[in-house]
């Protein structure tokens, strides 16, 4: 039967049309998820740092032959990007890095694997991870990070640039007060145009450092954990410094969200500021190279009561996704990556001070690991032998929170808001992000 | 009386019903349809579909990593009445339009005269006029323009080299920072330069002639002849000027490293939307932002079109 012509030129339209799809679908990639014997980790960081997980993956593969490692790097901003949209893709890789400012985020909304399971069984060994760093994992009382790295905020000072200016070099037992006062006194002999500090009045984890240091709770369930009083007296504090020339000026605040070598206190315009511990020596480069100063010490964050520890611990480490098609093959690698030392001397604390102590102690005793990691490991054996530490979880809702404190004590600072005005805002916002 | 009679059917015409027609044409029309499918699918899936998502998400409480949850109005009444960033934002972004676009317009229009006259030389400056247009909405740029204007920047040596000391921070003080963007925006006027050009290239020399006869001067002739005439093209440039500076957001982001800083003085509206949206994962909040965006857009864009029927003149109106 000869089909009538309409029908033809359809049957040739559909057919090209297939055709056409056919080709396009072939193009696509198979699915990239994890199965049996293959899994996925992506990790924030740069290529140095990429290189670095490549030796430990071909380590570990090395050591167990039949799973299959596959990696994935980006910068930190993007990476927490496509980790929530990959996420609500359900296509969150088996293993990924986190932090304890977001884990939250996920581990709320049920994507993440709670891991007590695997290291009540040993399967992952956190035997050798100090308990106050292994809590800054866990939530709600159940454990969804394995620490591999650590970070804690403390003050790092210009050593040479504070001796300039005949004030003796800060006390490690500072309190809140003492602290203002020292900052006054190193002012004063300092040169125009250099400040004695940087302003922390905008910095989430200085807050958190004032409050647990005043021996509040950041957060209580869905809600600030401190009074409005302690927040308005944070701000003053700072604005107070700031009006009295101690602090750099507000202009100066972007550059303070700038690269590390381009804050004040890597320029040598300021005398002192808050750092991770890591951060001390990629300062004292950035200074050298600048011939602005030698050697950048540090000091503990000032508190309130000796009892109280202002060094805040946060934590870099992995997760196991909800949804993960290889549990076994995952905890393998992550019990591998957190407790092999030959892993933990290629990695070398890229990430945050290596958690594992067995691992830290290999750091230390290896001539090949370079002094800035060393010296790190050293500062914060220091503060946990001395029971420094303080542990916060926080919630999901920071990021929101964390920029609204920069906003509004900008807003403050450059007197386009009061200071009361600037603290209902940011509860009225917690009150909102923290829900 | 006339008789007529119907003439006989043609039987070499096959006759064909009203529904049939219609089936006969449906069938021509399917291939057309088929090959415009794949744009179809395309705009459905890319653009019409995702716009209706949002339309629905502004409506819910959505963080991307849980599902949606109906909230019915919430998202415009926090944005209405309990968020100041809103406003805050709002407020700038209109402060750099109302600013930015009449003077990208005058300096445009000036200098599309200047090079109207003929002089020597014009391909040349037009050339260079128009370049910042092509690169002044890059990332490289915005990178170069806060170097250019920060404490130590190229702005104060230069300054410095003339004999005024200064160490302001231009992108660091809330007062100067949204100058900075409005300068950067203004220096891109080649594009709307171009546009005048070639509306003035129509203006009749005739007109001009008859008006210098009669002892107008340049600025009556200004007045009367080439505003009137070249008031379509006035129109369009500040309608798309308009839209455009609703929609900037490459500058201030990479002048403020993304924070809308000092003090949210380079807060731009779009760059609210995208840190609600893609920092806070608010999505439900940014959505409802993004149809608050639509709807200025829309009301300005509609008010524009109100006032050109009085000010624009078409040359084919009595």
């Amino acid at each position: 039967m000869r089909v009538p012509m309409a029908r033809r030129s359809l049957l040739r339209s559909a057919s090209a049309l297939v055709v056409l799809g056919t080709l396009g679908g072939c193009g696509a990639g198979g699915s990239d998820g994890d199965s049996a014997g293959s899994i996925r980790y992506e990790f924030w960081g740069s290529p140095s740092r990429a290189k670095k997980v490549g030796t430990v993956v071909g380590l570990f593969q090395k050591a167990r032959p039949g799973v299959q490692v596959q990696t994935r790097a980006s910068d930190y901003n993007s990476y927490i990007e496509n980790l929530t949209v990959r996420a609500a893709g359900g296509a969150l890789p088996c293993a990924l890095g986190v932090q304890s400012t977001f884990f939250a985020e996920y581990a709320e909304a049920g994507l993440l694997r709670p891991v007590d399971d695997l290291t009540g069984s040993g399967r992952i060994d956190v035997s050798g991870i100090p308990e106050n760093v292994l809590a800054s994992g866990r939530l709600d009382g159940a454990q969804y990070v394995i620490p591999t790295g650590s970070f804690v905020r403390i003050l790092g000072y210009n050593a040479d640039l504070v001796a300039s200016s005949g004030a003796p070099a800060p006390a490690d037992d500072m309190t809140w007060d003492d602290y203002a006062t020292f900052l006054r006194e190193v002012q004063r002999g300092l040169p125009a145009g250099v400040h004695a500090s940087e302003i922390e009045g905008n910095n989430m984890f200085s807050l958190t450092s004032w409050v647990v240091g005043h021996g509040e709770a950041m957060f209580d369930g869905g809600r600030l954990g401190f009074p409005k009083s302690l927040l308005a007296d944070w701000f003053r504090y700072w604005l107070r410094l700031t009006a009295d020339g101690v602090t750099v000026p507000p202009s100066d605040l972007p550059t303070q969200t700038a690269s590390l070598e381009l804050t004040p206190l890597a320029l040598g315009k300021a005398a002192i500021g808050t750092r991770d511990i890591p951060h001390l020596y990629i300062t004292e480069q950035a200074l050298a190279a600048k011939a602005r100063g030698k050697t950048v010490a540090w000091v503990p964050m000032p508190r309130v009561a000796p009892a109280r520890s202002g060094n805040v611990l946060g934590i870099n480490g992995i997760s196991i996704a909800a949804n993960c098609g290889d549990v076994a093959a995952t905890a393998a690698f992550v019990d591998f990556f957190t407790n092999d030392v030959n892993a933990a001397l290629a990695f070398q604390s890229d990430n945050g001070i290596v958690t594992n102590l067995r691992a830290q102690e290999a750091l230390l005793n290896d001539p090949r690991v370079p002094k800035g990691v060393k010296r790190s490991v050293t500062v914060w054996r220091a503060l946990a032998g001395a029971g420094n530490l303080a542990t916060t979880v926080y919630p999901a809702g920071l990021a929101t929170l964390t920029n609204e404190l920069t906003r509004l004590y900008e807003s403050a600072a450059f007197g386009r808001m009061s200071v009361d005005e600037a603290v209902d805002t940011f509860y009225a916002t917690a009150q909102y992000a923290l829900a | 009386m006339v008789l007529t009679t119907a003439r006989p059917p043609d039987a070499s015409i096959p006759r064909t019903r009203p529904a049939a027609r219609r089936r006969t044409a449906w069938r021509e029309n399917i291939s057309g349809y088929v090959f415009l499918s794949p744009w179809l699918l395309g705009f459905v899936t890319i653009v019409a579909g995702p716009i209706l998502v949002s339309l629905y998400l502004s409506f819910t409480r959505y963080s991307v990593l849980r599902s949606p949850k109906w909230t019915g109005l919430d998202n415009y009444r926090r944005m209405l009445t309990q968020d100041p960033t809103f406003w805050s934002a709002l407020e700038v972004t209109l402060t750099y339009l109302v600013l930015s676009v009449p003077v990208v317009q005058v300096f445009a229009l000036f200098l599309a005269s200047m090079l109207n006259r003929g002089v020597r030389g014009s391909t040349v400056y037009r050339a260079i006029f128009y370049l910042p247009s092509l690169i002044g909405g890059s990332v490289a740029i915005a990178i170069l323009w806060r170097y250019l204007f920060e404490g130590d920047g190229l702005l104060n040596n230069a300054l410095g080299a003339i004999g005024i000391s200064t160490q302001q921070s231009w992108i660091g003080s809330p007062d100067t920072a949204l100058g900075t963007l409005i300068v950067l925006n203004v220096w891109q006027f080649g594009a709307s330069m171009i546009i005048y050009l070639a509306g003035l290239r129509q203006v009749p020399a005739e007109l001009y002639e008859s008006a210098a006869i009669d002892g107008a001067g340049a600025f009556r002739r200004f007045r009367s002849i080439t505003l009137p005439l070249l008031s379509p093209v006035i129109f369009f440039n500040v309608l798309m000027n308009v839209v455009t500076a609703f929609q900037a957001f490459n500058t201030a982001y990479i002048v403020s490293n993304g924070t809308g800083g000092p003090a949210d003085s380079t807060l731009f509206y779009t760059l609210y939307l995208y840190q609600r949206g893609f920092v806070d994962f608010d999505m439900g909040y940014a959505s409802a932002l993004g149809w608050g965006l639509l709807v200025l857009v829309a009301a300005s864009a509609a008010g524009l079109f109100a006032l050109s029927r009085r000010l624009v003149f078409y040359g084919d109106q009595r």
